[in-house]
């Protein structure tokens, strides 16, 4: 109820304009949604793509973070990101319980995102990448991250 | 919430979807949560309001201009309505069971009580200093000022979070100490029993005297204790019956070899008067000389082994090694030959560790033993010696296979470590047992002059037991004595064994069929 009830601001809000750069793809409840995201420069190593993200919200959000991945399609590639792995997994603070706090929204979640990818210049996965996407069966929410980049 | 002034039931209702919301909610009576009697029922706690709740004019304007037109309350807010920054519902959606607004920090960001409530027991829940304040106090996410929570003390609530709070830090510590605790109390045990099994009850009991006279002090009594030296006496002992575990496991391997000829030094120099005790008659050497020599003696022993058949050993253990170009695969005609080789591959690794055990270990014994036991110490040694003479002339044959079995075995040895390292602690922790046993076997099997001491008249007709006159008359004695052989014994016995193996290698054949040849029988094995 108290997730639904925000969830419905943010969704009408979305719904009725998007920052440059995002859309709204689904949102036909209040577990689950997708949006679109495309970084906004000519970033060499984004240039055309767009990528695809996943939220999921527990009934304690805005208390507790969305989980936010990547999703895979044949459209949509997983970017490549020292802080993203091939999974969709992202390492950023704000989405761990430890960085957020209910300011953030959707909305400023996809924005961080693309900044995040505007602002990088390294074409490359997380270090221990392979090893992390091929063994991980946790989700995002239950993997501790060590967060140390703090030019991100 | 029962504080909140009631509104027009008709305004509420009549409260149009967000779109149209922000028009009519200027007109809307602000229910503002300044109230000061404020009293949530869902929580005794309060948010408190930087703008002192209790400012006069706004408890005045509060009930004043309620019913009346609606007054702007706040010059910055009254543009829109308040949104509450968790929620993301601005006033216009409050409900009659809606939460208090609260502002807590000097920024914008305001929210209903309830879900900034929510928030803070999320914060104080997931336990960590980074989202938290460095003190743990909880921040404003915007504008970090510390977002302060009044909640009803409860002395019994505080102490015991704080006892579990310290419980929590003291945990790894506390382990800590139980363990070291465990441990050297263990040692001290150990040390205990080692001295009643070298010294025997009697002697023992009167160097380990101390620790029972403390239980004796009557507390009155303390000072004079303490100031008598009884008590540096006592924590010595202490120390040095802890030290003995240690010192026996490291004298085992070569990290002693530094070590140990130091300690008698630091025996002799702090030695207090705990062994007078024991005999200091001339021949029989005290027990405090003797034991104090067989870290030198240790070394010696090992330096003679080292160099006198610690080569014979390798060459042996070589022999029995697979030769280079015939692996185990490589030898498969007799079926019990090959086990053989295999299970000898095994005991070798054993055998090492036991033989550098036994060498960490001859010191002690061989002191003993070179001071008067070396006639019977020579029969083992010089066995081996002897059979070697025979097939020496059989060792040139096969030189080359060596240089390949001896990585081999290394490779073994670190494997083998741990129980290497187990085996070392645990043999060196029951030796002075096996040897308090070899030497009663000692004085049950040589003849009593040699290991009782004269009988001494005492007066009125009693006798008892006089002064010793030679080492093996007194316990300790043919303790050191014993273990001194064992040590000697085991080497030699474990040098024969090598050496038979060897030999044995050397002398093993492939048995020929006897039977009547059959064709065909290895093809239609099926």
């Amino acid at each position: 109820m108290f997730a639904s009830k925000r969830l419905g601001k943010e969704l009408s809000k979305l719904q009725s304009s998007t920052p440059p750069g995002i859309t709204l793809v689904k949102a036909d409840d209040f577990e689950e949604w997708e949006m679109d995201i495309r970084v906004l420069d000519s970033n060499p190593i984004y240039n055309g793509q767009t990528f695809r993200l996943k939220f999921r919200f527990t009934p304690s959000y805005p208390i507790e973070p969305p989980e936010v991945v990547f999703v895979k399609s044949d459209t949509r590639p997983i970017p490549m990101h020292p802080h993203i792995y091939t999974n969709g997994i992202i390492c950023l603070d704000l989405l761990d319980r430890q960085g957020w706090s209910p300011v953030h929204n959707v909305e400023s979640v996809c924005i961080s995102l693309q900044s995040m990818l505007t602002s990088n210049t390294k074409n490359e996965r997380p270090p221990g990448d392979e090893d992390f996407s091929r063994r991980n069966r946790l989700r995002p929410r239950d993997v501790n991250f060590l967060f140390h980049d703090n030019t991100v | 919430m029962a504080s909140i002034p009631p509104r027009p039931a008709s305004q509420r209702r009549s409260s149009p979807p967000q779109d149209t919301s922000q028009s009519q909610a200027s007109s809307l009576p602000r229910t503002d949560s300044v109230a000061l009697s404020t009293i949530s029922e869902d929580s005794q706690t309060l948010l408190l309001n930087p703008h002192s709740p209790s400012t006069p004019e706004w408890s005045f304007q509060d009930t004043s201009s309620e019913p009346a037109v609606p007054a702007p309350v706040s010059p910055t807010e009254d543009s829109e309505p308040r949104k509450c920054w968790i929620c993301f519902s601005d006033e216009t959606e409050d409900t009659p069971t809606s939460s208090e607004w609260r502002n807590p920090c000097p920024c914008a960001l305001t929210a209903h009580e309830s879900c900034l409530l929510d928030w803070v027991a999320d914060l104080e829940l997931s336990n960590t200093r980074r989202r938290t304040g460095p003190r743990g106090e909880i921040q404003c996410p915007q504008c970090k000022s510390e977002i302060k929570v009044e909640r009803p003390r409860s002395v019994a609530v505080h102490v015991i979070r704080l006892i579990e709070h310290t419980a929590k830090l003291l945990v790894v510590p506390t382990l800590a100490v139980g363990a070291g605790t465990m441990l050297i109390q263990g040692s001290f045990m150990h040390g205990v029993g080692t001295i009643y099994a070298v010294f025997g009850f009697k002697d023992g009991y009167q160097i380990l005297r101390p620790l029972y006279d403390v239980q004796h002090i009557r507390t009155g009594a303390i000072g004079s204790y303490l100031r008598s030296g009884a008590f540096f006496n006592n924590v010595r002992l202490h120390m040095n019956l802890v030290t003995i575990p240690p010192i026996l496991i490291a004298s085992r391997t070569k990290l002693a070899d530094s070590i140990l000829p130091v300690l008698p030094l630091l025996f002799f120099a702090t030695s207090s008067r705990t062994e007078d005790h024991i005999n200091l008659d001339r021949w029989p050497p005290s027990a405090a000389l003797a034991f104090s020599v067989l870290p030198y003696v240790r070394t010696a022993y090992n330096a003679y082994y080292d160099k006198v058949w610690a080569p014979h050993e390798r060459r042996w253990l070589k022999e029995i090694q697979p030769r280079a170009g015939q692996n185990d695969e490589g030898e498969p005609v007799d079926p019990n030959a090959v086990n053989d080789i295999q299970e000898i591959g095994e005991d070798e690794a054993v055998f090492e560790i036991n033989v550098d055990l036994n060498v960490g270990w001859d010191d002690g014994d061989e002191a003993e033993e070179e001071q008067n036991e070396m006639d019977r110490v020579a029969h083992p040694f010089n066995a081996p010696p002897e059979d070697d003479a025979a097939p020496a002339p059989h060792i040139p044959r096969r030189p080359a296979p060596q240089a390949r079995p001896a990585v081999e075995r290394q490779e073994g040895n670190t494997i083998l470590s741990l129980t290497k390292m187990a085996d070392t602690t645990v043999g060196a922790l029951i030796f002075p047992y096996l040897a308090a046993a070899v030497g009663d076997v000692l004085r049950l099997s040589l003849p009593s002059a040699l290991v009782k001491p004269p009988l001494q008249r005492l007066g009125w007709g009693k006798t008892g037991e006089g002064k010793p006159t030679g080492l093996l008359q007194t316990r300790w004695g043919r303790t050191l004595v014993g273990g001194c052989l064992f040590v000697v014994v085991k080497d030699a016995l474990m040098l024969y064994v090598r050496w038979r193996m060897a030999r044995n290698q050397r002398l093993r054949q492939i048995v020929d069929w006897q039977g009547e040849r059959r064709k065909g029988v290895g093809q239609v094995a099926r």
